[in-house]
């Protein structure tokens, strides 16, 4: 039991944790049968304190829900299971099927932006100067934005997306912050929008969504745990957005390192 | 009387008395409600016809095989507590019902991996809520400003905030009782992590306090609890 770290039993049991120290945390976990148990407790208890503050939802979501299930299909029954038991858990050793996706999606992208518009290059320290002067404007909005472009280790990363627009994300290490944005997306369908994922280790997280298609001063969006993060990719998704990543990426690139 | 082990203030009752908040199996831990359905089968659980399943997690042991009714029914236990738990971390009532929906029908399609060994099927339902709430939040948090949020709000406002809106909300009196039975720090540091679903990082400047002291009241503030409300597992 490493003392430090297993003081982090309480905040990671009522998920106080962010995402890197979780999952630092996680692997600790699974060395630690004790601090395992003691997590199982806390959390027991703070469940405790969630039913105390029940509350009925409306009605609406019951049909909802019980509509929804009807067309979702349940996992299959899974081994051992990762001690962290997050929703979406996998069993221990399987791969994650949607990073294996990322990853041919990503060689695929490269490959065709490689050969196709010679793009997915990391700016050189002069082309910085151009983002910046694309970004000034929106960085008097945007404080975010500003900030990481002023930290002295900013880099940044443009890619043109696979069905048009192009994106590019500013990054300060130091800060551990980054700032992405999509330019001239194509429009979605009705009830679609685009959703930007930050994708490390673990599950792809989602960072917010591209409020702009079409638009050439879009809203930035902030990442603000830059650790863990080593891509950034935007899908298509139903409005209000999905938990993970349901449909092929439009956009994907690496972060400078 | 039936001592419950674990907490002897609390007797541990065949056929207790429910108070009118109390719901279900659920509010008591997993030992409790296995023992309640094993020994008092004229108990007023939402038994199905010819004595179906009635605990949460007998009902969750039958969704993973399929069973849709048996979701019914452990929709109507645990979507009240669920939604409770999001709408508290969440706030926006519209965001919160895409969030409940989220972990309800992610509860249907991972039931198949529930495993009785790990906690009770209604603490298996809440920590998924509160993770998702929480990873709502932060996602939502993370196209606006959140650190200048975070700053603007006072300590003060942002505990009270909390502490009232919680406070007004607790139906469970034992919840009530041991959350004061907590030093004041640890309690707000409860709070403002699992209520106002905060990053520990997030309550140390709440409180003006620093990290490894926040870290130590939240772990020691939630053994208190655990303690006090007889949590075995």
């Amino acid at each position: 039991m490493i003392p430090d770290l297993h003081t982090l039993t309480g905040a990671y049991s009522v998920d106080a944790l962010d995402d890197r120290e979780r999952g630092q945390f996680e692997r600790h976990l699974a060395a630690c049968p004790d601090c395992a148990r003691e997590v199982a407790e806390l959390r027991s208890t703070a469940s405790r304190l969630g039913a105390a503050i029940s509350e009925e939802p409306p009605e609406r979501l019951r049909e909802r829900v019980l509509a929804e299930i009807k067309r979702v299909r349940q996992d299959s029954p899974g081994g051992l299971r990762l001690v962290g038991r997050r929703g979406r858990a996998r069993p221990v050793g399987a791969p994650n099927r949607w990073l294996i996706g990322v990853t041919s999606v990503a060689a695929a992208v490269a490959i065709a932006l490689a050969t196709t518009f010679g793009v997915l290059a990391v700016h050189a320290q002069h082309q910085l100067t151009t983002t910046q002067g694309e970004l000034a404007a929106a960085a008097a909005r945007y404080a975010p934005v500003a900030r990481v472009l002023g930290a002295p280790d900013v880099q940044s990363v443009s890619t043109n997306g696979t069905a048009g627009g192009n994106a590019t994300a500013v990054v300060s290490h130091r800060l551990n912050e980054g700032v992405f944005l999509a330019f001239h997306m194509p429009a979605t369908p009705n009830g679609k929008i685009y959703q930007a994922w930050a994708i490390g280790v673990g599950d792809p997280r989602s960072i917010g969504f591209l409020s702009n298609a079409g638009d050439d001063s879009p809203a930035p969006i902030v990442l603000h745990t830059l650790a863990g993060t080593s891509k950034i990719g935007v899908t298509v998704e139903p409005t209000g957005g999905s938990k993970q990543p349901t449909t092929g990426l439009v956009i994907l690139f690496n972060l400078p390192t | 009387m039936e001592q419950n082990p674990a907490n002897p203030e609390r007797p541990l009752l065949r056929n207790t008395v429910q108070s009118h908040t109390e719901r279900g199996p659920w509010v008591d831990d997993p030992i409790r409600s296995i023992r309640r359905s094993a020994d008092s089968p004229e108990s007023a659980d939402p038994a199905g016809p010819g004595g179906g399943p009635r605990t949460a997690e007998d009902l969750l042991a039958a969704v993973a095989k399929g069973d849709e009714g048996a979701f019914e029914r452990l929709y109507d236990l645990v979507a009240a507590p669920v939604f409770g738990v999001v709408r508290r971390v969440v706030r926006d009532a519209a965001q919160s019902e895409e969030v409940t929906q989220e972990v309800l029908v992610e509860l249907w399609r991972t039931a198949t991996r529930y495993e009785p060994s790990l906690g009770g099927a209604m603490n298996w339902a809440l920590t998924l809520a509160h993770r998702r709430a929480v990873d709502r939040v932060r996602s939502a948090q993370a196209s606006t400003n959140r650190d200048e949020r975070a700053a603007a709000m006072s300590a003060d406002r942002a505990f009270d905030e909390v502490a009232e809106a919680v406070a007004a909300r607790l139906e469970h009196e034992q919840v009530r009782r041991c959350l004061s039975s907590l030093t004041v720090l640890q309690r707000e540091s409860v709070m403002l992590a699992y209520y106002g679903g905060n990053t520990y990082r997030e309550v140390s400047e709440l409180l003006h306090t620093p990290l490894g002291t926040i870290k130590t009241r939240l772990r020691d503030g939630l053994i208190r609890l655990r303690d006090c409300l007889g949590v075995t597992r």
